[in-house]
């Protein structure tokens, strides 16, 4: 089980609000692991 | 021409320039999250108007046992797409980089699966893992005659049978960090090698750093790939039901 079968499941049941919240909370967790991973390996500062 | 003019100028064709890629970014980005945002405070069908009923939709997505489920499934997922999936791909990139005997080769046969559809490659793997006739279970037949584990459909198995599918198909990390070790001067390794340092510590105390970026981008890819991974789950298990896929 995953966020976007959970998505695709409300989508098909034509509960597209529910899918748009689910589909909200993926956007979020994309958003919070790119800040994270960023961070954890600095990629914001020059390697040389 | 003064040189605030061409200033000036220069800014507006900068402005020009800018203006297909902001509508592109409006039209079919920044629109759709905030539609999403929009629509996912009401309880919508397509064809009615949107009817607004606050974080509900949230509420009940929390509440959902398979949403706990999904959370958990992403940690262990992410996990492993950080540590061994992107560890994996490096690891063969830094294996091309040196370029042994057979490295074409073996270049040749890692970049394969890159043209097979997903769809494609995920039903290969449902064949390896099938219970009655696939590789795996015939081979531990030979040992366990009455064995039988159907791998996508039964916890926890089924966790890692669709981790399998994915895990050691690490083409687009290799190809970038491989990238980025090909950039590395040579002067650096010449430098090290003549300090008497061995291959191990050129791998880790100067390729390895030098590749931070490159590595850094692949997890985010990689993790963030599992969020929307859909047709591994869909494929295999069938959508993956709650209490399948534990």
């Amino acid at each position: 089980m995953n966020i976007s079968v959970i998505l695709v499941n409300a989508i098909t049941d034509m509960n597209y609000g529910f899918a748009n919240a689910a589909a909200l909370i993926m956007i979020l967790l994309g958003i919070v692991i790119l800040l994270l991973i960023n961070k954890l390996f600095r990629m914001n500062e020059p390697v040389w | 021409m003064s040189g605030k003019k061409l200033g000036r100028k220069k800014l507006i064709w900068i402005y020009v320039f800018l203006v297909p890629i902001t509508a592109v970014f409006i039209m079919f980005y920044l629109v759709p999250i905030l539609t999403v945002f929009v629509t996912s405070l009401t309880k919508w069908d397509g064809f009615n108007a949107p009817d607004f009923i606050g974080i509900d939709n949230f509420r009940r997505l929390f509440g959902l046992q398979s949403f706990r489920i999904s959370l958990r499934n992403l940690a262990g997922w992410g996990l492993l797409a950080a540590v061994v999936h992107v560890g994996f791909g490096v690891l063969v990139a830094f294996i091309i980089f040196k370029a042994p005997k057979g490295a074409r080769l073996v270049k040749i046969v890692y970049m394969i699966p890159s043209v097979i559809s997903v769809a494609a490659w995920t039903l290969i793997y449902k064949f390896i893992f099938d219970d009655s006739f696939g590789i795996v279970n015939s081979f531990i037949r030979l040992f366990i005659p009455d064995f039988s584990v159907n791998w996508f459909y039964e916890s926890p198995y089924a966790f890692w049978s669709v981790t399998f599918v994915w895990l050691f198909y690490a083409v687009t990390v290799t190809l970038v960090v491989l990238s980025d070790l090909l950039a590395i001067p040579k002067e650096l390794h010449e430098a090290a090698y003549m300090d008497g340092a061995k291959e191990w510590q050129v791998a880790l105390k100067i390729n390895l750093p030098l590749c931070r970026n490159s590595i850094g981008t692949s997890v985010i890819v990689s993790v963030t790939a599992r969020i929307a991974m859909y047709e591994a789950i869909a494929l295999t298990t069938r959508g993956g039901a709650p209490e399948t896929i534990r």
